[in-house]
């Protein structure tokens, strides 16, 4: 089986990068309508993500943020959402029909379907460039997605946004 | 002003700038293909100096960029942040 991954150790970032354990902040709805003067908290988490901003962007610094997906484990993604326990739905989204959800090889062990990991499209975070560099120093030896599970991974999360809901279709030929 | 034959693709160009750029001063380059000469980039400059926006026509540049516009109006919030460990999956959607 062909591996989805490449070990990398650099600092530089491009799309398809996962950089585990970044921190995320998670601004609540009632964020900035207080007292202007009171300082405000921001629940902050920690998370896996996968680097979604195209590469050359990154390469010429034409971002002042970079866009990340966060990436789980199927346990972990199936512990909020224990429909996804059920026969069929895995290969469903294997199969690419399950719009906003992406699965990729573990990098360890492609082989084993159930340790692959699920990119979800519907949670995109900007962080700095600066702290996903320091944060890939920090890391060290780390995973880069190699072309064209890239590209695959690339253009799904193009479809995603691209999509468009119609109102009504032509009726289903039986 | 209005004397000057802009290249056709100038005020193309200008109504697809977004609204959120008016009043603000930024770069086009466009490409050799269309942006022939600098002398056409010099009058066009000169023609859009007089409008709010004022726009910098570089020729013989392969692509489109810009500066990114800072986010105004701007206020300072003082933060705290507080670790609340692991980011949870999200619940997914049942109709997506």
């Amino acid at each position: 089986m062909e591996p989805f991954w490449h070990q990398i150790s650099e600092a530089d970032l491009a799309q398809g990068d996962m950089l585990p354990s970044c921190l995320v902040p998670h601004f609540t709805p009632d964020f900035g309508t207080g007292d202007p003067e009171a300082v405000q908290e921001v629940p902050t988490a920690e998370a896996d993500l996968i680097i979604v901003t195209q590469t050359c962007d990154l390469v010429n610094d034409k971002v002042s943020l970079v866009a990340l997906c966060p990436i789980h484990t199927i346990a972990a993604f199936e512990e909020r959402n224990a429909r996804f326990k059920q026969k069929g739905k895995w290969e469903e989204v294997r199969k690419g029909r399950v719009e906003g959800l992406h699965l990729l090889a573990s990098p360890e062990a492609p082989e084993d379907n159930k340790k692959a990991l699920v990119v979800d499209f519907g949670e995109i975070f900007s962080l700095p460039p600066e702290y996903l560099r320091g944060r890939a120093e920090q890391i060290g030896a780390r995973w880069r997605l190699s072309s064209p599970f890239l590209k695959h991974f690339s253009q799904a999360f193009a479809r995603y946004f691209m999509r468009v809901g119609l109102p009504s279709s032509i009726p289903p030929y039986k | 002003m209005n004397a000057i034959a802009l290249p056709s693709y100038v005020p193309a160009l200008y109504q697809q700038l977004p609204s959120i750029w008016t009043g603000r001063s930024f770069s086009l380059a466009i490409g050799p293909d269309t942006a022939q000469s600098n002398t056409r980039a010099l009058e066009a400059a000169t023609h859009y100096s007089s409008r709010p926006t004022i726009i910098y026509l570089v020729a013989e540049h392969e692509d489109l960029t810009y500066d990114h516009v800072p986010l105004t109006p701007t206020r300072t919030i003082k933060t705290r942040y507080r670790f609340v460990g692991r980011l949870p999956a999200r619940e997914f959607p049942a109709d997506e």
